[in-house]
């Protein structure tokens, strides 16, 4: 073998060993890039996650707030957020979304998109009377039914401020001659209460429910579209807040001296065909329903403030309630509304007061309101 | 008799070099083949759990309070839903389905198997990426591990995931002795769906 052979051979394999050792440094170069874009895609991640978060606090603290935040530095790399109003599945929200970006400007930029979807603050409630039914309704007995304005004592407070008297899609008949129907009518004129009132301008029979009548509580309040989503007054007794109570026995209940004690949202949701009798105090909203729309609240008693949502109402003799009062079955289990006496007197602020915690514990922003996370 | 000394001492010196590069090139190709595979696994890997990276992280997106977005929970199978498209769109409902088949792919690395993804009611798709071993752990509202299959699936709260992903054919490194396995890497992360309820 020659010298020359021998170079030659030598050359040759140092230069198979270079290109095999490029190969395996390509190789290691691919790794270590696809590790890389892993860890530069987690850190955009990262980043759009916290200005989302951002975004959600600074909303919380300013439920008008739309400005957004402009391109900023954040963490390791940098973050936009936007605001918007919009829908998600029917129900008012505020989209905030964020764009994380790291390794701005370079040819290794990475982006990552998070976006919450955070409900409004469910919206006010105003009912279209005092007392709302969805069947034929025969008032009897001494029952005061009152739409005019009135403070949370029952003192009449705002001229031509109130609402209806009656809202029915059937028909409503005064059958005893005790009974009074106030109200106040679309003008706005304020009517007193007076006995054989059958003035139509403050009892609309035979109306038609503008949407449907409602078939769950949350509908009553004006649904997904005003920030009520179905389940959501039973999901709020559930947790107690503000003193609700949820139950399926009214034995449960927190009572004293056999008077229920109400407080936020007291939910029955009672077997089919279930009576409920009970004597009211406090306030809030009462919910008596079920999904077959027949849990009947019937000849209740006491003092209540606030909204009174019920599948099935008869009997209303000896409640004084100050606040407003709906039925939504159509075929309730009989048409006498009113048998003795009791009182139906509307209050705004009485309504007001009802709704607040539910519509609080719904605040702008809060985090626990987001009902949506795309990421 | 110097000369032929020389001669002799060289083709010695020159026969070892010889040997050594000889000995150099074969390991650097071995490691140069066993560096392509890792990369093949290592691409197959991202591929894999970028697709479950996007499923999982929208499982339960907009559904509606009174849904459970998790169907089926067990080690090696997940079938949940979510609105999945790639527009964010509320309201078009997916169930997705995740399954390891436990029967070999009929890859040469006779211990891969293929990962299934079905779409609603699809015909399912094959990831055949060289998937060793699938393993699905879930936890409830403490971080509690759940028995699988878990039978409230409501429980859960979030979910492990744990990918062993090797070469398509069989690769034994003779260069690091203590690599018993065929090339591959393990991939490995826990998710905490937000929309999870």
């Amino acid at each position: 073998m020659t010298g020359r052979t021998i170079i030659i051979i030598v050359v040759g394999i140092i230069l198979t060993a270079a290109i095999i050792l490029f190969r395996i440094e390509a190789a290691s170069t691919n790794i270590v890039k696809n590790v890389d874009d892993y860890y530069y895609h987690q850190t955009a991640r990262n980043i759009a996650q916290s200005g989302v978060g951002m975004g959600l606090r600074k909303l919380a603290d300013s439920s008008s707030w739309r400005a957004g935040i402009p391109l900023m530095n954040l963490l390791t790399g940098k973050v936009i957020v936007t605001l918007a109003d919009t829908t998600f599945n029917g129900c008012p929200v505020v989209r905030v979304c964020a764009v994380g970006i790291t390794g701005y400007g370079t040819n290794t930029e990475m982006r990552d998109t998070s976006t919450a979807f955070t409900a409004k603050g469910p919206g006010p409630y105003l009912p279209k009377a005092a007392a709302i039914t969805n069947g034929a309704t025969r008032d009897g007995g001494g029952l005061l039914i009152d739409g005019e304005d009135h403070d949370t004592t029952g003192t009449k407070l705002v001229a031509q401020n109130g609402i209806l008297g009656v809202f029915t899609t059937s028909t409503f008949q005064i059958t005893s001659n005790n009974s009074t129907v106030g109200g106040t009518n679309s003008i706005p004129k304020d009517i007193a209460p007076k006995k054989n009132n059958y003035d139509t301008s403050i009892i609309h029979q035979n109306q038609t429910y503008t949407g449907g009548f409602p078939k769950t509580p949350e509908q009553v309040l004006g649904g997904v579209t005003n920030g009520y989503t179905d389940g959501m007054l039973k999901i709020f007794a559930q947790s107690g807040q503000a003193g609700s109570q949820y139950v399926t026995d009214p034995v449960m209940l927190k009572a004293n001296a056999g008077i229920v004690q109400c407080s936020g949202v007291t939910y029955l949701e009672l077997a089919p065909g279930i009576t409920w009798s009970p004597k009211l105090s406090g306030s809030g909203i009462v919910v008596v329903h079920n999904s077959s729309l027949n849990a009947t609240l019937k000849q209740p008693g006491g003092m209540f403030k606030g909204l009174i949502i019920t599948d099935d109402l008869t009997n209303l003799g000896g409640l004084d309630l100050i606040g407003s009062i709906i039925q939504l079955t159509s075929t309730p289990t009989s048409d006498i509304f009113g048998t003795s006496n009791g009182s139906i007197i509307f209050s705004r602020q009485a309504i007001v007061n009802a709704l607040a915690p539910i519509r609080l514990s719904g605040s702008n922003g809060s985090a626990a309101n987001v009902i949506g996370w795309w990421e | 008799m110097a000369t032929l000394y020389d001669i002799v001492i060289s083709i010695v010196i020159g026969g070892i070099l010889l040997s050594m590069l000889i000995g150099f090139n074969g390991n650097i190709t071995q490691e140069a083949l066993a560096q392509t595979i890792k990369m093949m696994a290592q691409s197959n890997s991202t591929t894999v759990t970028q697709i479950i990276d996007w499923d999982f992280r929208k499982i339960g997106y907009s559904l509606s309070l009174s849904d459970s977005s998790i169907i089926t929970a067990d080690t090696a199978k997940i079938k949940f839903k979510g609105a999945f498209n790639g527009t964010g769109a509320t309201g078009v409902i997916d169930t997705i389905t995740y399954f390891l088949d436990p029967a070999a792919s009929g890859n040469a690395n006779k211990n891969t198997h293929i990962l299934y993804r079905t779409l609603n009611l699809q015909k399912r798709i094959s990831m055949n990426m060289g998937i060793t071993r699938l393993q699905l752990v879930y936890f409830d509202a403490n971080d509690q591990p759940l028995s699988c299959p878990v039978t409230r699936p409501s429980q859960i709260r979030s979910l492990k995931i744990g990918i062993t992903v090797e070469s398509t054919v069989p690769y034994n490194i003779t260069t690091d002795s203590y690599v018993k396995l065929n090339p591959g890497v393990y991939w490995e992360r826990t998710f905490k769906p937000r929309n999870l309820r």
